[in-house]
């Protein structure tokens, strides 16, 4: 069982509720009015005031969005760490947290798109990656280029770019723009890193493979494997807040420009 | 305290007893990849995969990389056994008679993970 802030929330909103259904009970068999003002013991009083606000809370945060804060590089150029992003929760099914069971589909990952899902070795951990392969897809990846059923996916040169990566280290990073099944969007690519070839792996039913932007620093599933449809937790939308906890002046903390980006 | 908040307490920390009891425990099993090479054999039983922590002395014909990671509380001999089982797993769908250790990592720090990398191979047998 892994101990978690949703786990947590849940045992909170459970105990809340059940002392107000148990007040309620009473007061149903004593005859007394139970939204009547009046001075009730401290446990029932605060049960009373934080049941809907937690329930509510546990709702949004577990049907509708959620806010994550990106802690690595693994995802750059398009989010990096530091970047606060809002998932849609209910984007890849409506699914009750903890027992992740799928209550009601909504719609399927697709190529190209950003999504949330647990670490499928460790579910303590969330990880942000894009769907590079849905289930049937054919994929290779040949001197650091994608190919998925055969058809390669464009990339085209943008820049060189020189930045701090996960490890502290001063890295050059060739920038390209990848067109992913019509979806264009940039990435990192490391010039001095081996390209480590794969040829025609065939996503399994059910299962998804996903890549980081950062094709050379992403722990990802070239790592780890596929993730299972039930891992996934949402869709990323946008980034709502930026830190840059590396700024040289306290003003340049919140990196502005990046506020709203669509993801 | 009065008999209704008493009630009240009890009952509901049962209920949270209950919420831990039905909670899904963590699956420690292993997790992985093969990335396979150009050119792969048909698919093996994992029973004739070996693993080589030295490259054999032989012309090996290299079939795919394979990529496991577990999870554990105490690293032991069963944890190990898990890996390797999965990693022979893999291997045969290529068709790799043997796989070459190139990382076994135990990750003690935060994660608690075992990381192992192989290069999946057919080592011809010796006539």
């Amino acid at each position: 069982m892994t101990i978690d802030f949703p786990l947590i929330l849940l045992c909170v909103i459970v105990f809340s509720g059940v002392v107000v259904l148990i007040d309620f009970i009473f007061c149903l068999c004593r005859h007394e009015s139970f939204l009547e003002k009046k001075k009730r013991p401290l446990i029932i009083e605060y049960s009373r005031a934080f049941f809907p606000v937690l329930l509510l809370v546990f709702c949004i945060r577990s049907f509708l969005i959620q806010p994550y804060r990106v802690p690595t590089g693994s995802l750059e150029p398009t989010v990096m760490p530091g970047d606060f992003i809002l998932v849609n929760q209910y984007h890849y099914g409506v699914r009750f947290p903890i027992w992740d069971k799928k209550i009601m589909s909504v719609g399927e990952p697709e190529t190209g798109q950003i999504a949330l899902f647990y670490y499928p070795v460790d579910h303590a951990l969330t990880f942000v990656k894009r769907v590079i392969g849905v289930p049937g897809d054919r994929i290779s990846y040949i001197n650091k280029t994608l190919y998925i059923n055969g058809k390669k996916q464009p990339k085209t040169f943008v820049d060189d770019v020189t930045r701090l990566n996960d490890f502290g280290q001063l890295v050059t990073y060739q920038k390209y723009q990848e067109d992913l099944n019509g979806v264009k969007h940039d990435i990192f690519v490391r010039p001095d890193a081996p390209a480590v070839n794969f040829y025609n792996v065939i996503v399994p039913k059910n299962e998804y493979f996903m890549m980081g932007d950062n094709r050379d620093e992403s722990d990802d599933s070239r790592y780890w494997g596929f993730v299972p449809e039930h891992d996934l937790v949402g869709h990323a939308l946008f980034i709502w807040m930026s830190w840059n906890s590396d700024a040289a002046h306290w003003y340049d903390d919140i990196r502005w420009n990046r506020i709203g980006d669509k993801l | 305290m009065n008999f209704r908040v008493l009630i009240c307490t009890v009952l509901a920390l049962l209920s949270v007893c209950a919420v831990f009891l039905l909670a899904p425990t963590q699956d420690f099993s292993p997790k992985g990849i093969l990335l396979p090479a150009e050119k792969v054999f048909p698919p093996i039983s994992a029973d004739q995969v070996t693993i080589y922590t030295q490259a054999p002395q032989a012309h090996v014909t290299q079939l795919g990389v394979v990529r496991v990671e577990v999870e554990f509380h105490t690293l032991n001999e069963q944890t190990k056994e898990m890996l390797f089982q999965k990693v022979k797993e893999m291997a045969a769908t290529v068709g790799a008679n043997g796989v070459i250790v190139t990382m076994l990592v135990p990750d003690d720090g935060v994660r608690h993970m075992l990381t192992f990398i192989g290069n999946a191979v057919f080592v011809p047998s010796k006539r």
